[in-house]
């Protein structure tokens, strides 16, 4: 990698997330549902290429104390502030490394899980080489490499961004200024086009997105030394010359490839039989612009098609709620169910209708498959259904629930959750949530998920280190609140007496408390 | 390359007259910036690429006094070439197959140099030589033309030519592009239903790539090389190869002020650079083609119009009048449409006058002069003689200025080698009847293609300038007789057999859109 991008990287460093898609809990589901055997979670030996500040790995290694974590990237300064809050937060099962991939050798390895995010596609060609190398060579047999790029056509508009920002910048000296040139480019568009022409409207709609994005992230997604966006199909081949393949795509999940319905995938048969060239096509439908592809060694035998009989020793996950309160279970009238993300499903199946319901009931647990197959047996039962519930039935259910998990309604994971559900007598939130909390950044819970907090729930987590119970806890906040550190309001109306504010804040722990756990953030 | 591997031996390029390549409009734009250019009828013109001919050949028919070289890669297009000028007994031009990578110092120098859909379909080094051709065999004040692929456009375009790719790379031309027009309509109809932006933009596209004759289609989406490139980096590169920016081959879509006043305010804020203002506005529209004019760098060039260089120009517009509260002389407003359907409202007698005369002469090219003349005499108050003074003609120009740089006109720099009145013996060009026995599109004197339904093809074929119009109506009845004239759908107001009174009234409206259709001949 260039001295150059090293050097870009220190000057702006990329404000990283967790990203959701890219954990090992993850990748190990969607390896189980090919028949591979991936190493659990827990005990994984994962490494990050490209870690910038640790923001996806220091989660990981809070969360899987047993599992080990190399993160890599050639930016100083980030690691600096990786390996600071990895300190901080007393974690010794990461390590952070400054280096530059292209100096990896032999000795790294092997890898269980290999991530590596927004690194490909802002690269340039020996370092994409040297990617997809580190992953057949430091990747264990039955590994999973997670890589994500830029791909078309979603990026074409954006090559057009990224060209035009940077001609009007050609002749900026600083960052700064061409981030300014950038910018003046971006309004001079959004001022001038006006026309009601889809060209206009396209532009209009990726403007308003750039609009909204830190200096940061315009920077590193659109004006640093590299981008290169590629063609699904030229992805799979650059992968195919190292000797790896496709295992599936993070955000399809347990799909191995997009669907757009019979009618038109009979067409598309017609034309074209390469499945990665009708991949693309199926790419161009859905204007997808970034993709999340996992790799395995060509060696490895990959399942085309999931089996219920997958779904064996799995846990499920689903905020399903029914529509209506009263669900009667014995009748075959259709009930509907809708989740967090507001997706629906609606089915007449008795038993379906009794383990969506008892998942609905569980979350934010996970339910093991075959805990759930024998809860909504005897959720039947109990409503009055002759015992035993046929083999049929319970089959058609696990094909329903194997849909319901392509269809993304139901989340399926290898392990069971590492947050607690429910809010304990001296609640704990891990050690790197409260460094974060008390940094006042976006902390990372347990499903891997970014979390902005509001001020309250940041002091209060703060103080969750499992010495204080709720009585304590509502001491020390009044304490704060009394002392002007914290807001506490009522009606409009700021407490800063101790009693006052103690009273107020004891009727809203519970509650605040509750949203913490359903939020994954309150651990054992 | 091999002639065999050579993808234009087997699906030939359509060759059609390209109008904005013609050495009467690049001269035009030429002395309107400042340039002494060679006239068109006595000029050496070099044309790479020049497939069949279908560009070159008309004009060397039409400027008996210029000499034309023709250059192409594939031996097929050339032969064909060579048969058509041949037959027109053409002695100014030269056809020869060659490499463009392989064209040396043995050309000579050129007034004109046309180079049209050839540099982003070539490899780099061979772009690379085009440039330095157009430095090394261009005279002093001569003009380049050079056509590429640009973006923004191609950004998305090239997207479906990588699709298309996934059709299978076996098989004969035919089955590929049966193939690819198959998924092309597979998107088409997936994407109709898509009302996001993206969706809208990409079934717009596949719409116009399918409307696309299949050679073009082939050769636009299929072949190895398509490179497109932003205007900026043509113009880099042309300045590498010490060339400079002279001009669009259509001047209007250089200014700003066509983007509206807010635009233009906006640009002139961000940059004084010529460059870097037409690119901006690339963006703005999507523009996906660029006809880019070079010349020498040591040319001197403004950048602004030259009204003084209007006196040598012939112009002409398409303009109809569409409404008006009064009469031309009076100050109320009147309202015109251009060809592209903009529409302009005026109140300035003169103004108006003038637009009202370059739409009844249409498509007559005007000198300054004789719009002067027309202006005062359409102006004058009654009993009052015209005022075609120097002040009349300084307006005349000023507005013309404005006219090109509003796409209203168009400047040439040759006077009209067609005429709009029918004589008594008329005539087209030997090679419009030549063209006019095998194909629908005949190339009309404004250098355009004009497409003419069968019996108007017959009837062309006949204006040799020998018939007068007794002569004429013997013939087309013979013609009818023989089954050859298809009166189609009683068009002309004649049963199915026909009448020579009719075919005489028929006759007359064939000549009419024939000489509105600058096809007819002095």
């Amino acid at each position: 990698m260039s001295q150059n991008l090293a050097q870009q990287y220190d000057a702006i460093p990329f404000p990283g997330l967790p990203v959701a898609r890219s954990q090992p809990d993850y990748l190990e589901t969607i390896a189980r549902l090919r028949g591979m055997q991936p190493e659990a979670a827990a005990r994984a030996r994962v490494l990050e290429l490209g870690c910038a500040v640790g923001q996806n790995l220091l989660p990981l290694a809070d969360r899987y104390p047993q599992a080990r974590f190399l993160g890599i990237d050639q930016s100083a300064r980030q690691i600096e502030i990786a390996q600071a809050a990895a300190r901080e937060a007393a974690l010794d099962n990461v390590e952070f490394r400054r280096q530059d991939i292209l100096e990896i050798d032999s000795q790294l390895g092997p890898f269980d899980y290999i991530i590596a995010h927004a690194v490909y596609s802002w690269v340039d060609a020996p370092v994409r080489d040297k990617l997809l190398a580190v992953c057949r060579d430091h990747l264990a047999p039955q590994g999973i490499a997670y890589v994500s790029y830029k791909t078309y056509p979603g990026w074409a508009i954006h090559d057009m961004f990224r060209a035009m920002m940077l001609y009007d910048a050609r002749t900026a000296a600083t960052s700064a200024e061409k981030l300014s040139r950038a910018r003046m480019f971006l309004e001079f568009l959004d001022a001038s086009l006006t026309e009601d022409h889809a060209y206009d409207a396209l532009v209009h709609r990726e403007l308003a997105v750039l609009a909204r994005q830190s200096d940061g992230y315009l920077w590193h997604d659109h004006l640093e030394a590299f981008s290169h966006p590629v063609y699904f199909p030229e992805f799979v081949q650059h992968a195919k010359t190292y000797q790896l393949q496709p295992a599936g795509d993070a955000v399809l999940g347990i799909r191995l490839r997009d669907d757009l319905g019979d009618e038109i995938e009979r067409q598309l048969d017609a034309i074209i039989t390469d499945d990665v060239e009708k991949e693309l096509c199926r790419d161009v439908v859905l204007n997808r612009t970034i993709r999340q592809t996992l790799l395995c060694h060509e060696a490895v035998s990959i399942a085309r098609s999931v089996t219920p009989e997958r779904l064996s020793g799995l846990y499920l996950e689903s905020s399903l709620q029914p529509a209506r309160a009263e669900i009667d279970l014995c009748s075959t009238a259709v009930e509907q169910f809708s989740n967090r993300g507001g997706t629906r499903v609606s089915t007449p199946v008795p038993l379906a209708k009794a383990a969506l319901v008892h998942l609905g009931e569980a979350w934010p647990d996970y339910v093991r498959l075959e805990n759930l197959l024998a809860a909504a047996c005897a959720r039947l039962e109990a409503a009055g259904f002759p015992a035993p519930i046929p083999t049929d039935e319970i089959e058609r259910l696990e094909n329903n629930l194997a849909q319901c998990a392509a269809g993304q309604v139901i989340d399926l994971h290898s392990d069971r959750p590492s947050f607690l559900p429910r809010a304990s007598d001296a609640p704990v939130a891990g050690p790197l949530v409260r460094v974060q909390a008390r940094r006042g950044e976006v902390v990372a819970n347990r499903r891997h998920e970014a979390v902005r907090l509001e001020m309250f729930d940041r002091n209060l987590i703060e103080l969750l280190d499992g010495t204080r119970d709720l009585p304590k806890l509502a001491d020390e906040l009044a304490v704060a609140a009394s002392e002007g550190r914290l807001t506490v309001s009522k009606d409009l109306e700021r407490l800063q007496n101790y009693d006052d504010a103690k009273h107020a804040i004891g009727i809203a722990l519970p509650e605040a408390l509750n949203r913490l756990a359903r939020l994954a953030l309150l651990v054992a | 390359m091999s002639s065999a591997a050579n993808p234009y031996d087997e699906v030939p390029f359509p060759s059609q007259p390209l109008p904005h390549s013609q050495p009467a409009r690049l001269g035009a734009i030429a002395a309107m910036f400042g340039m002494q250019p060679t006239p068109a009828d006595r000029c050496r013109v070099l044309e790479l690429g020049c497939a069949t001919g279908g560009n070159l050949i008309p004009l060397a028919d039409r400027h008996a006094g210029s000499t034309f070289v023709g250059i192409d890669y594939s031996q097929v297009q050339i032969d064909a070439a060579r048969r058509v000028a041949r037959a027109l007994g053409l002695a100014n031009i030269e056809l020869e197959c060659a490499s463009i990578a392989d064209l040396g110092d043995e050309l000579g120098t050129f007034d004109y140099i046309i180079c049209h859909g050839v540099y982003s379909w070539v490899p780099r080094d061979v772009q690379n030589k085009i440039l330095w051709l157009c430095r090394t065999a261009l005279n002093p004040q001569g003009v380049a033309y050079v056509s590429y692929n640009t973006y923004p456009a191609w950004h998305l375009r090239l997207l479906v030519r990588q699709a298309l790719g996934g059709c299978s790379r076996q098989g004969s031309s035919e089955q590929r592009l049966a193939q690819g027009r198959a998924l092309l309509e597979w998107l088409s109809s997936t994407m109709a239903s898509d009302q996001t932006p993206f969706g809208r933009l990409l079934t717009v596209e596949l719409d116009g790539i399918l409307r696309q004759p299949g050679e073009y289609l082939f050769h636009e989406y299929f072949e190895s090389d398509n490179k497109p490139l932003y205007f900026h980096e043509l113009a880099r590169r042309a300045a590498e190869a010490e060339l400079q920016y002279l001009g669009d081959a259509v001047p209007s879509r250089m200014f700003a002020a066509n983007y509206g006043p807010a635009v233009e305010q906006r640009l002139l804020r961000m940059t004084d650079d010529p460059i870097a203002t037409e690119q901006h506005l690339d963006v703005l529209c999507n523009r996906g083609v660029r006809r880019t004019l070079l010349c020498h760098r040591e040319v001197a060039l403004s950048r602004r119009p030259l009204a003084d260089r209007f006196l040598e120009l012939y112009f002409c517009g398409q303009i109809t009048p569409e409404r008006a509260e009064g009469p031309l002389r009076s100050w109320t407003p009147a309202t015109f449409a251009a060809q592209d359907g903009t529409k302009i409202t005026h109140s300035a007698p003169l103004v108006k006058a003038l637009l009202d005369y370059f739409g009844s002469q249409w498509p007559r090219s005007l000198s300054i002069d004789e719009a002067t003349r027309a202006v005062a005499e359409l102006v004058a108050a009654e009993g009052h003689p015209p005022d075609a003074s120097a002040r009349t003609r300084q307006l005349v120009i000023q507005n013309v200025v404005q006219f090109v740089a509003g796409g209203l006109v168009e400047p040439t720099s040759a006077p009209d080698s067609f005429t709009t009145s029918v004589g008594l013996r008329p005539r087209a060009s030997r090679l419009a009847r030549l063209q006019a026995q095998s194909s629908k599109g005949v190339t009309n004197r404004r250098h355009e293609t004009v497409h003419l339904d069968d019996d108007s093809r017959r009837v062309l074929g006949y204006l040799d300038g020998q018939r007068d119009r007794e002569a004429l109506l013997a013939a087309l009845v013979q013609a009818l007789e023989r089954g050859e004239l298809t009166m189609a759908g009683g068009r002309f107001g004649v049963g199915a057999l026909g009448g020579s009174r009719e075919l005489a009234v028929a006759i007359a409206q064939w000549l009419t859109q024939l000489a509105a259709g600058a096809l007819l001949v002095d």
